[in-house]
């Protein structure tokens, strides 16, 4: 489905990622953890060239594209390769001037040139699958952060992608609101959807994960599955990291409990 | 102030009211719409250009903004009207007056556009291009209709302001609003009275703009809350 082979990257002299390989199969969930800075957004943007690599190959769906042979890419080109990866930021990045129908149906009408009314019954569809069937008239500004990021997977799913990229996406919100994007993105895992999932979310990672990789300093340091990445791992670097987790989660719980929440 | 002299101030009063009434309806208004349509046209050409990554788009869109920027538009404004025609150029008055203030406010608007493009956040291009939208389609369907929102304001003010500048036109002949004020003033050695009338004319129309101003800034900014 897509494989990725000695994939790098570089903004100025800093090397982001140093010679990526990873082969995702169809209906696989990847889940990618690691410190920040270790080039997990970078990977995740370069899988739908929202940054060109300098160099590798990737191969999605028959698609395939080299890197740093010196040719620029053309527009039509990045185009076609970007239609069929689906991505989910951070901060959603839904279009503010518009609704979330609208939202939904943009890159129907826009890239497909679907008709209006075929789009907005797609529309209305990918909106209650995601549980918000009621707020199609709604403004982004209008919606809580975890219905924002929803619409932000309803948009995505529009274009029917080979892969649905998600960069962090529930860092950016509200503890209480977590639940509601992660529930929606364990119901495309068991639709056979195939996700590449960057998080700090742990047990989700633990729970849906097929495959976990831990990278660091650009390079996938360590993989395999949940249980062998979680429990374990003989690599020092990701016992530590993981450590330094549970004993942040245990901090932040015990923190609640001091201030009473 | 006799009664004598207050008939007459009154009697040139009413009599000025209709002929200023025509010079803003036949020269002033359209010369502004006029100009401010044609600007705002170039002004898009060369906010993209100047936010263009090719050296040779960028460089004329600045020297453009920074030669028109940095000279008076009235030098500008007798510059075509007094000097093209020494290198056979002639223009009459109404044309001379659409390209100064056209060439002036499209520097001005440019720069409007041009920061407020840049001013939305990096990432509505990066939502664009994960649909697979070209970088035209993303300008056209997600930056622009927001830059265009946020530059309601600035660009309202603009218009209000190029409304009032179009007022030199009478320093090239044209009976604007501000030249048959002149001329009336001239021949009935009434400035005072005159200039007032025309002012509350100008403060007329510029209180209808602003009021259209903020309809339009509601009714973009129905989205956020």
């Amino acid at each position: 489905m897509l494989t990725i082979s000695q994939l790098r990257k570089s903004f100025g002299t800093t090397e982001v990622l140093r010679g990526i390989d990873l082969h995702v199969a169809k209906g696989q969930t990847t889940i990618v953890i690691g410190p920040s800075g270790s080039g997990k957004s970078t990977l995740l943007n370069c899988v739908n060239l929202l940054e060109i690599p300098d160099a590798g190959r990737l191969e999605l769906d028959g698609l395939e594209m080299g890197f740093g042979d010196g040719g620029k890419k053309r527009i039509r080109e990045l185009t076609r390769f970007r239609q069929k990866t689906g991505m989910v930021f951070q901060s959603h990045q839904l279009f503010p001037h518009r609704t979330a129908l609208e939202n939904v149906m943009e890159g129907l009408i826009v890239v497909k040139r679907w008709n209006r009314s075929d789009a907005a019954q797609r529309g209305k569809a990918l909106l209650a699958k995601v549980g918000l069937g009621e707020f199609a008239d709604r403004y982004p500004a209008q919606l809580s952060g975890g219905q924002q990021q929803r619409v932000g997977i309803a948009r995505a799913l529009a274009m029917e992608p080979a892969i649905l990229l998600f960069d962090e996406p529930t860092s950016a919100l509200d503890p209480e609101l977590v639940g509601e994007v992660l529930l929606v993105m364990k119901e495309l895992t068991r639709e056979g959807m195939t996700l590449i999932v960057a998080t700090h979310e742990m047990n989700f990672a633990r729970e849906v994960g097929d495959r976990v990789i831990f990278m660091e300093n650009g390079m996938i340091s360590d993989e395999g599955t949940p249980e062998y990445i979680f429990e374990g791992s003989r690599n020092e670097r990701v016992r530590q990291f993981l450590s330094r987790f549970d004993r942040g989660a245990a901090a932040s719980s015990s923190d609640s409990v001091l201030t009473g929440n | 102030m006799s009664q004598e002299r207050a008939e007459r101030l009154w009697d040139v009063f009413l009599h000025s009211l209709w002929p200023l009434l025509q010079g803003m309806l036949k020269y002033t208004i359209p010369l502004s719409i006029l100009s401010f349509g044609l600007s705002l046209v170039f002004a898009l050409i060369i906010a993209l250009a100047g936010l263009s990554s090719k050296p040779y788009l960028r460089a004329p869109a600045r020297f453009y903004v920074w030669i028109v920027r940095g000279t008076p538009i009235l030098v500008q404004l007798f510059i075509i009207f007094y000097d093209l025609p020494s290198v056979g150029v002639v223009l009459p008055a109404f044309p001379t007056v659409v390209i100064a203030l056209t060439v002036s406010e499209a520097a001005y608007s440019s720069e409007i556009m041009r920061s407020t493009i840049k001013s939305l956040s990096q990432g509505q291009w990066r939502a664009g291009y994960s649909l697979g939208m070209t970088p035209f389609q993303v300008l056209r369907r997600v930056i622009l209709p927001q830059a265009a929102r946020i530059s309601i304001p600035p660009l309202g003010s603009q218009f209000i302001s190029l409304f009032k500048t179009s007022s030199l036109a009478a320093l090239v002949t044209l009976p604007d609003l501000f030249g048959v004020a002149k001329q009336i003033a001239a021949t009935t050695f009434e400035p005072m009275l005159l200039y007032i009338v025309a002012a509350a004319y100008y403060l007329a129309i510029c209180s209808v703009l602003t009021i259209g101003q903020h309809r339009l800034e509601k009714k973009f900014g129905k989205y956020s809350l």
